[in-house]
C-alpha cells in the first residue's frame, strides 16, 4: 500500500488500514489474538452503565481504583521486559510520545523513560487515591467539586499504559497467554470512559482501530 | 544464588523418615565403638549362662528367662555393674547384631526384641534408672566443674535413653506382619505412656523436666539430642501422627454436627507440583540477550499455556489449532532460564505433561484451583455491615440474615458468600467458652474428656511457658548460622569425643557429626512443636492459643526468620552423613577405609530428607503462630521476612513452596503495590496455589499504615481470654466468687470476731442505720452482669 502523504498527515489513520486479513497470516494470528477475551458472559458495554440509585461519584471512584490495581498489576506481568534499555522514551508507537509533569519535581513535562514514567504515573495515582479528601472513604463525606476532573486525568493517563503495552509489549502478553486478560480489562475500561466521556477522544487515537 | 538449577525434589512428607534412618539418627559417629563395647557386654554374660549356642537359636521360653536374669541384674548397687547390664540389654535392643549377616536381620531382631522387652517390665526398670540419673546430684556437679564436656559424661544416660527410645520407635511403627499379642502390646504400652498411675504425670513431662533442666545450666551433661528424639517419638506415638489428627478432625467434626471438610489436605498436598523460582530480572535480560543473538528472534512459544486461562473456566478458541505444535516444538525449547520461564504455565497443567520422575500415587483433581474457597462467618458479618452503612446508614450487629433494603447484588453476594461457609471447631469451641465464662453454675461442670492430649496438657500446664523458652534455646543453638556453645548451654556435649581430633581426616569426620547432630536436634524440635501446636488446637483452641503465646513472646518469629536467613539451598542439599557409619550398617559389614575424598563426597542423595522436613515443619509453625493475627502479621512485615521467605522459593517442592506463599499471601498488601509489581511470578504462584478467601483483599488491598496501636489490644484480650479459660478449667476454686457460703448458724456465731471498741456502745444505733432501713434493691439481682 503506497504510502501517500496525505495519509502521514492524517490523524485518523494512526495504522495502515486492514480490514481483510487472509488466514494463515501472521497478521491474521495476531488479529485473532487481538480479538481473543474472557467470554465471561458479561456485557461490558451494559455493566458500566451507572446502576438506578448509586452516586455517579461513588461509581466513578470504585472504578477508578479498581483500573489502577488491575493495570498496576498487568504492568507488572511485563514489567519485565520494560527497561531504561528498551523503551528510553514512553512512547506510544512511533508518532506519539508521552511526557511526564507534575506539582512538585517535573513542572516542565520531562521526556523519561517508559519505566519511570510508570514509576511516577502509579506513585502519583496511589498519592491521590490515599488522599481522603480526593477519595474520600467515610460515610457522608462528599467528594471535592473537581472529583470528576481529578479522575479525567488519572484515567488519561491509564490509558496511555495500555497504549504503551500494546503497541511495544504485545508480544510478551502473547507469550504469558495473557491477551484475553488485557483485552477483556482494556475493553471494560474503554466502555467506561465512553459512557462517562471521561477521557478526551484525541487521547484515544494510538489505539483507535482497538476496540472491535 | 544466582541462576536456578533445582531439580523439582521428590519428597515425602510423613511423620517422620524410614524406620532404618530414625534408628539410625539415633547414634552420633563418636559412639560408634560402643556398639562393640555393648556387644562385649552381653557376650560375656550371656557365654556364662547359655554356652554354644546364640541368641537367634533359643526359643520364646528361654530369651524371656534370660531377659528376666539380666533385668535382675539391674538391681545392684554398684554403678558399673549396672552400667554393663544396661549395656547388655542395649545390645538386645539393637538386634543382635553379632550374630547377624545382613542389616534386615538387625532390624529384624532389634524389633523382635523390644517387643520381649517391653513385655517384661523393661521399660519400667529402666524408667526408674533414669529418675536415679537425673537425680544424681553427684553426676551434675562433676560435669559442671569440668572446664569441657564430652561424650563420656553422659554415658549412663545414654545407655538408658538408647533403650528407651529404641523400644518406643520399633513398639510404635506398625507393620502388617504384626502378630496379635504384639498389636495389643502396642497398645498397652501407649496407653502406659499416655495415661499416668497413681497420679504422676506423663512419661514427657519427664522429658520435659529434662530440657528445662539443662537449659537451667543445672545438668550441662544431659545428652539433650536424644531427650529430644525420645520426646518427639513419646508424643508421636502417644497423640498420633498427622494421619492420625486428621481422622480426629473428621470425626470431631462429625460429632459436633459441622458439615464435612471441603478437601483431604493431605492429599492435596501430595499432589501438588513444585513452582518454578522467581528469576530476578537482572539475569532475566542476560540471558535473554544472549538467546536473541544465538537465534536472531524469539521462537514460537508452544500455546500450551493457554491452559492457564482454564482458571476462569474459559475454553480458549485457538487451543486445538496449536494442540500439534507442542510436540514439534519439544527439541527447540532450551532447558535455560527460557524453558524456566514457562515452566510456571506448565505446571498449572495436571495430568498432561510427562514427568521423567518414578510414578507416586498422585489424587487427579480437575484442571483449576487446588483447595475450595472458604468464608468465615465474621467475613459476612463484616461485609454486610459494611454495605449496611454504605446503602442504609445503620447496622444490625452480627445479623447475617436481614438483608432488606440493600441492593440485589449484594443479596447474591451474601448467598454466595454463605454458599462456602466454613465454620471450623475452633469457633464452636470459643463460643461454647463464652458461655461457660457467662454461666458457671447454671450450664454446670464442663465435661471434659481424658484424651492423652488433655492429659499432657494438664501436667504441662504449669511450667509450659519454661518448656517453650527452653526448646527454643536450643532451636537457636542448633541453628546452622548460631553457635552451638553458647554461654549458657552447650548442644555439643553429647556428641564431642573425650579427646580431641588430631588428624585432618578426624577433623573432617567430626565436623560432619558435629552438623548431623545439630540437623538432628531441629528435625526432632521442628517436629514436635508442631505435634504439640496441632493436637492442642484439635483439643481446645486455647491451649493452642496459649502454647502459641508463649512461644511468639520468646521470640519464635524472628528466630525462625533468623533460620531461613542462610542458603537454604544448601541446607537442604547438605550431606552431614556417612553412610558406612550409619546403623545398621555398619554393624553388619567392614568398615572401609575412610578418606577425605569418600567424606566430601557424602551420599548420592538429591536432598537431605531431616533439613527439608525441618524447614517444612517451621514453615507450618510460623504460619499457626501467624494465622488471622494481625499483631503477628506485621512482626512480619516489620521483620523483613519477605525477601527471606521469596528465597526459601527456590527450593522446588511444592509443600515448602505451599507454606512459603501462604506467608508472603498475608503480607503482600503491606508491602505496597511497588512489591506486587515487581514480583507478579510470586502473586501468581500464590493465586494458583494458597487457598482463596472471597472478599479477601490480599492482591490489591494497600493498608501501608496498618493501626500499630491495635497490636497490644489484641494479644492482651487473648491473654485474658486464655487466662480465664485455664483458670475456669485447671483452676481448684480456691477463692472464687463461687465458694459457696457458710450458713450455718452454728459455725458463724461460733467464729471468733475482732469488733472494734467502740461498737459494743454503738451497735444498736449501726444496726439501724446500716441493716433495719435499708431498703433491699432486687432489682439489682437482674442487673448484675
Amino acid at each position: 500500500m503506497a504510502l501517500c502523504l496525505k495519509q502521514v498527515f492524517n490523524k485518523d489513520k494512526t495504522f495502515r488500514p486492514r480490514k481483510k486479513f487472509e488466514p494463515g497470516t501472521q497478521r491474521f494470528e495476531l488479529y485473532k489474538k487481538a480479538q481473543a477475551s474472557l467470554k465471561s458472559g458479561l456485557d461490558l458495554k451494559a455493566v458500566v452503565q451507572l446502576p438506578p440509585g448509586e452516586s455517579i461519584n461513588d461509581w466513578i471512584a470504585v472504578h477508578v481504583v479498581d483500573f489502577f490495581n488491575r493495570i498496576n498489576l498487568i504492568y507488572g506481568t511485563m514489567s519485565e521486559y520494560c527497561t531504561e534499555k528498551s523503551c528510553p522514551i514512553m512512547s506510544g508507537g512511533l508518532k506519539y510520545e508521552y511526557r511526564w509533569q507534575d506539582d512538585s519535581k517535573y513542572k516542565k513535562p520531562t521526556k523519561l523513560s517508559a519505566p519511570q514514567y510508570m514509576c511516577m504515573l502509579m506513585d502519583w495515582i496511589e498519592m491521590l487515591i490515599n488522599n481522603e479528601d480526593v477519595f474520600p472513604t467515610r460515610i457522608g463525606v462528599p467528594f471535592p467539586k473537581q472529583f470528576q476532573q481529578v479522575c479525567t486525568k488519572i484515567l488519561t493517563r491509564l490509558f496511555r499504559v495500555f497504549v504503551h503495552v500494546y503497541i511495544h509489549h504485545f508480544d510478551s502478553i502473547i507469550n504469558m497467554g495473557a491477551e484475553a486478560h488485557v483485552n477483556t480489562c482494556y475493553k471494560h475500561f474503554y466502555y467506561f470512559i465512553r459512557e462517562f466521556s471521561l477521557v478526551d477522544h484525541r487521547e484515544l487515537e494510538p489505539l483507535v482501530r482497538m476496540p472491535q | 544464588q544466582g541462576s536456578v538449577d533445582c531439580p523439582n525434589l521428590e519428597f515425602e512428607y510423613g511423620d517422620a523418615d524410614g524406620h532404618g534412618v530414625e534408628l539410625a539418627e539415633l547414634y552420633s559417629y563418636t559412639e560408634e565403638p560402643e556398639l562393640s563395647t555393648n556387644r562385649r557386654c552381653f557376650e560375656e554374660d550371656f557365654h556364662t549362662q547359655v554356652q554354644g549356642r546364640r541368641w537367634l537359636e533359643l526359643d520364646g521360653a528361654q530369651q524371656k528367662a534370660y531377659v528376666m536374669r539380666l533385668l535382675d541384674g539391674l538391681e545392684v548397687v554398684n554403678r558399673d555393674k549396672r552400667l554393663k547390664v544396661a549395656r547388655a540389654i542395649l545390645y538386645l535392643a539393637q538386634g543382635v547384631f553379632g550374630d547377624c549377616d545382613n542389616e534386615g536381620d538387625v532390624l529384624h531382631w532389634s524389633r523382635h526384641n523390644s517387643f520381649l522387652l517391653y513385655q517384661l517390665g523393661t521399660f519400667t526398670a529402666f524408667l526408674e534408672l533414669l529418675n536415679m540419673e537425673i537425680d544424681n546430684s553427684q553426676a551434675c556437679s562433676s560435669a559442671l566443674r569440668k572446664p569441657a564436656i564430652s561424650l563420656a559424661d553422659s554415658t549412663e544416660l545414654r545407655v538408658l535413653l538408647s533403650v528407651m527410645y529404641l523400644m518406643v520407635e520399633n513398639i510404635r511403627v506398625e507393620q502388617e506382619a504384626d502378630p496379635p499379642e504384639w498389636k495389643s502390646c502396642r497398645e498397652t504400652f501407649r496407653t502406659e505412656l499416655s495415661f499416668p498411675v497413681h497420679t504422676e504425670e506423663p512419661f514427657a513431662l519427664l522429658l520435659f523436666t529434662m530440657v528445662t533442666k539443662f537449659c537451667s545450666g543445672h545438668a550441662p551433661h544431659f545428652p539433650m539430642k536424644k531427650v529430644l528424639l525420645l520426646l518427639w517419638k513419646v508424643l508421636l506415638f502417644t497423640l498420633g501422627g498427622f494421619e492420625t489428627l486428621q481422622a480426629m478432625k473428621v470425626r470431631k467434626r462429625e460429632e459436633l454436627g459441622l458439615p464435612p471438610l471441603p478437601e483431604d489436605s493431605i492429599q492435596v498436598m501430595r499432589s501438588m507440583r513444585a513452582a518454578s523460582p522467581p528469576t530476578y530480572s537482572m539475569e532475566l535480560m542476560e540471558q535473554q540477550q544472549q538467546q536473541q543473538q544465538k537465534r536472531g528472534h524469539r521462537s514460537r512459544r508452544p500455546l500450551v499455556k493457554q491452559d492457564s486461562l482454564d482458571i476462569y473456566n474459559e475454553r480458549d478458541p485457538f487451543k486445538n489449532d496449536e494442540a500439534g505444535v507442542d510436540e514439534e516444538e519439544n527439541d527447540d525449547v532450551d532447558s535455560g532460564i527460557e524453558g524456566e520461564l514457562d515452566l510456571m504455565e506448565r505446571d498449572a497443567i495436571i495430568p498432561v505433561m510427562p514427568t521423567q520422575r518414578p510414578p507416586i500415587e498422585r489424587v487427579s483433581f480437575p484442571k483449576g484451583l487446588p483447595w475450595a474457597p472458604k468464608v468465615r462467618q465474621k467475613d459476612i458479618e463484616h461485609f454486610l455491615e459494611a454495605s449496611r452503612n454504605k446503602f442504609i446508614g445503620f447496622t444490625l450487629g452480627q445479623d447475617t440474615e436481614t438483608l432488606i433494603g440493600l441492593p440485589r447484588p449484594i443479596h447474591e453476594s451474601v448467598k454466595t458468600l454463605k454458599q462456602h461457609k466454613y465454620i471450623s471447631i475452633s469457633d464452636i469451641q470459643i463460643k461454647n467458652e463464652e458461655e461457660l465464662e457467662k454461666c458457671p453454675m447454671s450450664l454446670g461442670e464442663e465435661e471434659v474428656q481424658e484424651t492423652p492430649c488433655e492429659i499432657l496438657y494438664r501436667a504441662m500446664l504449669y511450667n509450659l511457658p519454661q518448656y517453650m523458652i527452653a526448646l527454643l534455646k536450643i532451636l537457636l543453638a542448633a541453628a546452622p548460622t548460631s553457635k552451638a556453645k553458647t554461654d549458657s548451654i552447650n548442644i555439643l556435649a553429647d556428641v564431642l569425643p573425650e579427646e580431641m581430633p588430631i588428624t585432618v581426616l578426624q577433623s573432617m569426620k567430626l565436623g560432619i557429626d558435629v552438623n548431623r547432630h545439630k540437623e538432628i536436634i531441629v528435625k526432632s524440635i521442628s517436629a514436635l512443636l508442631l505435634l504439640l501446636l496441632k493436637h492442642f488446637k484439635l483439643n481446645h483452641i486455647y491451649q493452642f492459643e496459649y502454647v502459641s503465646q508463649h512461644l511468639v513472646f520468646a521470640n519464635c518469629i524472628p528466630l525462625i526468620l533468623k533460620f531461613f536467613n542462610q542458603n537454604i539451598m544448601s541446607y537442604i542439599t547438605a550431606k552431614n552423613s556417612i553412610s558406612v557409619l550409619d546403623y545398621p550398617h555398619c554393624t553388619v559389614c567392614d568398615l572401609p577405609e575412610l578418606t577425605a575424598e569418600s567424606l566430601e563426597a557424602g551420599d548420592n542423595n538429591q536432598f537431605c530428607w531431616r533439613n527439608l522436613f525441618s524447614c517444612i515443619n517451621l514453615l507450618r509453625i510460623l504460619n499457626k503462630l501467624t494465622k488471622w493475627k494481625h499483631s503477628r502479621t506485621m512482626m512480619l512485615v516489620v521483620f523483613k521476612s519477605a525477601p527471606i521467605l521469596k528465597r526459601a522459593l527456590k527450593v522446588k517442592q511444592a509443600m515448602m513452596q505451599l507454606y512459603v506463599l501462604k506467608l508472603l499471601k498475608i503480607q503482600t498488601k503491606y508491602l505496597g503495590r511497588q512489591w506486587r509489581k515487581s514480583n507478579m511470578k510470586t502473586m501468581s504462584a500464590i493465586y494458583q496455589k494458597v487457598r482463596h478467601r472471597m472478599n479477601d483483599d490480599w492482591a490489591y488491598g494497600n493498608d501501608i499504615d496498618a493501626r500499630p496501636w491495635d497490636f497490644q489490644a489484641e494479644e492482651c484480650t487473648l491473654r485474658a481470654n486464655i487466662e480465664a479459660f485455664n483458670s475456669r478449667r485447671y483452676d481448684k476454686p480456691h477463692d472464687s466468687e463461687f465458694a459457696p457460703v457458710d450458713n450455718c448458724l452454728q459455725s458463724v456465731l461460733g467464729q471468733r470476731l475482732e469488733l472494734p471498741q467502740d461498737f459494743h456502745y454503738s451497735y444498736e444505733l449501726w444496726l439501724e442505720r446500716e441493716v433495719f432501713s435499708q431498703p433491699i434493691r432486687w432489682e439489682e439481682l437482674l442487673h448484675y452482669q
